[in-house]
């Protein structure tokens, strides 16, 4: 998720020129004349239709697949001719039936690029234990157990784990969260992005999932028939300037409602509420209430933490002796900075007074965001994507 | 003699349902053995026997025969894994994918033949008898399940366990040694166990050819028409096979890959 702007300046790590690939007895190349630029530290999503050559791509890079023509540079060194076996080692590989070795233990699975690689048993123990805790599987648990007595999820995991033994400087995953259930994959995917916040890795990642290509990339090369690309861009750019129509209907209609999960409640500023602390007279209230253009008031503690929503009913009924804290509704639509617009959008469909709260990292009430916010949002989004768009075109001849 | 590997069989499935067999399960065996040899002991004992009868029946006779016995079932397996197993693993590789069809059809047609007639042929068109014919006949019968368990241990792997294998930076032979081999081996030791109990049988017929074994016990008792000795005979290569057949289980639970 960095920002459009700075993949400019980044190294290229993956560098595939004129790549091809000729299955026998197929009539069409499966990839054809593909060059593709891969920059150090960026998650590059493939995706496409089934059958467009998005595996065959990512499996040439490690040359599981061997090209037919065409030249393969890691990190400036064309390795398309070089020992396949050496450059695997250097290249983290996770694939979709997670291939975890089920005769030896998750210790002994995660343990085995370093072995291949000769580190000494002490180093790769450290590396071991170092990997199962970054994929949240304590290792005390874990380390002797089989595959088979893994979750899916699980086993995933450690698929990643394992993937990262040798620390390659570049990761490959086919559907790595294909066959998992929605919910532990949105789990798996936060989880993953979070490594990957932490080790930076360059990766190429195969999807045919545009929502997970939109919420994992950095940048989508939306491949058609025979890995001709489409479209190679920033998630945002893809969903508010799509290159073609192809493009426009891979995405489909929620385009919109995508874009919602690129942006953050953090992005925009919370409107102001009329507010009153818990302490503040039924009186006082009613009176704030009145001189207020807005329909409830909402509650904080003496923390500044949302307590409730008052209505100017419940303050009529409640006699002069009582206090905020015993009237009012409970505060549900709740989202922090880092939630996605998708998410505040969600909260505050539900809400009572149709906008969610805000609050900070200590609970702290910010303000609010309502319907309006999120649609101005998304226009001045689209605006800038097209200025984008005119730009790039300007560019060429 | 094999009539009795299957019905061994399904006594060990029985006993494995359990889980892991515990120690009291690996006894049954051999104390059931052991009562069957005292209970044949004791039935010799109660005969009045003749003359022929115990010289056929003599302490030193019988050692011989059951020694040789052994070393034919001992040579003729070992002769087969050392032949069968690396064929297997050849059989299993890209590069023999196009003559793989017709070498399992030769080897299948070839198992189709009894042994007796193997071990007959060999005796009368090449006038090759004694221990090395029968184990070339034995040999020839047991390749056949531990070559296709071999092979169909090694092809049944998971190709995506191998791809990652690969895709890690294995070479083929290391993929091979860690990882298609031990997923392989517990297949592969059903062929060897089935081999073993074939060739354990088998051998009691190569006194046909001068070979040894048990077959001279039983065979001797045929010719004279004495049913004491031809039950010793028999029921010493029943004992035999399932003591072998017995000693397979345990290496095939010894050796089987945790974690499957
Ligand atoms: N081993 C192979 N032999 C022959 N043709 C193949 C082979 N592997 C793939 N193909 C063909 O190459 C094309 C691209 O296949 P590939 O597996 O790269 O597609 P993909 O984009 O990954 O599709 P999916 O989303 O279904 O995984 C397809 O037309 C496929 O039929
Ligand atoms: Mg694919």
């Amino acid at each position: 998720m960095t920002s459009a702007d700075s993949h400019e300046t980044r190294q290229v790590m993956i560098r595939l020129e004129k790549l091809t690939k000729h299955y026998p007895g197929q009539q069409r190349n499966a990839v054809d004349g593909l060059d593709l630029d891969i920059n150090e530290g960026e998650i590059v999503v493939l995706v496409g239709p089934s059958g467009c050559g998005k595996t065959t791509t990512m499996k040439m890079i490690n040359r599981i697949i061997e090209p037919t023509s065409g030249r393969i540079i890691l990190n400036g060194e064309d390795v398309t001719r070089t020992d396949a076996d050496q450059l695997r080692r250097r290249i983290g590989y996770v694939i979709q039936q997670t291939g975890l070795f089920p005769h030896m233990t998750i210790g002994e699975n995660v343990a085995t690029v370093p072995k291949l690689l000769g580190w000494d048993k002490s180093r790769t123990d450290a590396r071991v234990d170092e990997l199962l805790n970054m994929v949240n599987m304590d290792p005390e648990i874990f380390r002797h157990r089989y595959p088979k007595q893994l979750s899916g999820g699980q086993q995933q995991r450690i698929g990643v784990a394992r993937a990262l033994g040798g620390d390659p400087t570049v990761l490959l995953m086919d559907e790595p969260f294909g066959a998992i259930d929605p919910i532990t994959r949105d789990r798996l995917q936060n989880e993953f992005l979070r490594v990957q916040s932490e080790v930076r890795k360059t990766i190429v990642f195969v999807t045919h999932d545009i929502d997970e290509a939109i919420k994992m990339g950095d940048r989508i090369a939306i491949f058609k028939e025979g890995s001709q690309l489409a479209q190679y861009d920033t998630p945002e750019q893809i969903l508010t300037a799509p290159a073609d129509d192809f493009v426009a209907e891979f995405i489909g209609r929620g385009a919109s409602l995508k874009r919602l999960n690129l942006s953050y409640v953090g992005d925009i500023d919370p409107r102001p509420w009329p507010t009153v602390s818990v302490s503040t007279s039924i009186a006082e209230a009613r009176e704030t209430l009145r001189n207020a253009a807005e329909s409830a008031l909402i509650v904080v503690d003496e923390a500044g933490r949302p307590h409730s929503w008052v209505s100017p009913e419940e303050l009529n009924r409640a006699g002069e002796g009582s206090s905020l804290k015993e009237i009012g509704q409970t505060p549900r639509a709740i989202v922090e900075p880092r939630a996605t617009l998708s998410d505040a959008l969600n909260e505050l469909i539900a809400a009572r007074y149709a906008v969610t709260l805000v609050v900070d990292d200590t609970g702290k009430l910010q303000g609010v965001v309502d319907i309006e916010q999120i649609n101005d949002s998304i226009r001045s989004m689209r605006a800038s994507a097209v200025t984008e768009a005119r730009a790039s075109l300007g560019g060429e001849p | 003699m094999s009539t009795q590997a299957p019905h061994l069989k399904t006594a060990n499935q029985e006993t494995g349902v359990a889980g892991s067999r515990g120690l009291s399960q690996y006894l049954v065996m051999p104390v059931v053995l052991g009562i069957a040899l005292l209970a044949l002991y004791v039935y010799v004992s109660l005969q009045e026997l003749d003359s022929i009868e115990e010289r056929s029946l003599n302490a030193a006779r019988l050692t011989r025969a059951v020694w040789e016995h052994i070393q034919l079932t001992a040579v003729s397996t070992l002769l087969t894994l050392l032949i069968a197993i690396p064929l297997g693993i050849l059989l299993t590789r890209p590069f023999t994918r196009r003559i793989r069809p017709y070498i399992v059809t030769v080897l299948t047609v070839l198992q189709a033949v009894p042994t007796i007639a193997i071990l007959v042929l060999l005796a009368v068109a090449f006038l090759f008898l004694g221990f090395a014919a029968a184990i070339v006949g034995l040999v020839l019968y047991a390749i056949v399940p531990v070559l296709l368990n071999t092979m169909v241990g090694l092809e049944q792997v998971d190709d995506a366990v191998l791809e990652a294998g690969r895709g890690m930076g294995m070479s083929r032979t290391t993929v091979l040694q860690k990882i298609e081999l031990p997923l392989a081996i517990p297949v592969m030791l059903a062929g060897i166990r089935t081999a073993l109990v074939i060739n354990v049988g088998t051998a009691a017929l190569v006194t046909y050819i001068n070979a040894g074994g048990l077959g001279d016990i039983i065979v001797a008792g045929l010719s004279t028409n004495r049913i004491v000795v031809q039950i010793v005979g028999a029921a010493l290569t029943a004992i035999l096979a399932l003591l072998i057949d017995y000693i397979a289980g345990l290496i095939e639970d010894l050796l089987r890959p945790r974690g499957l």
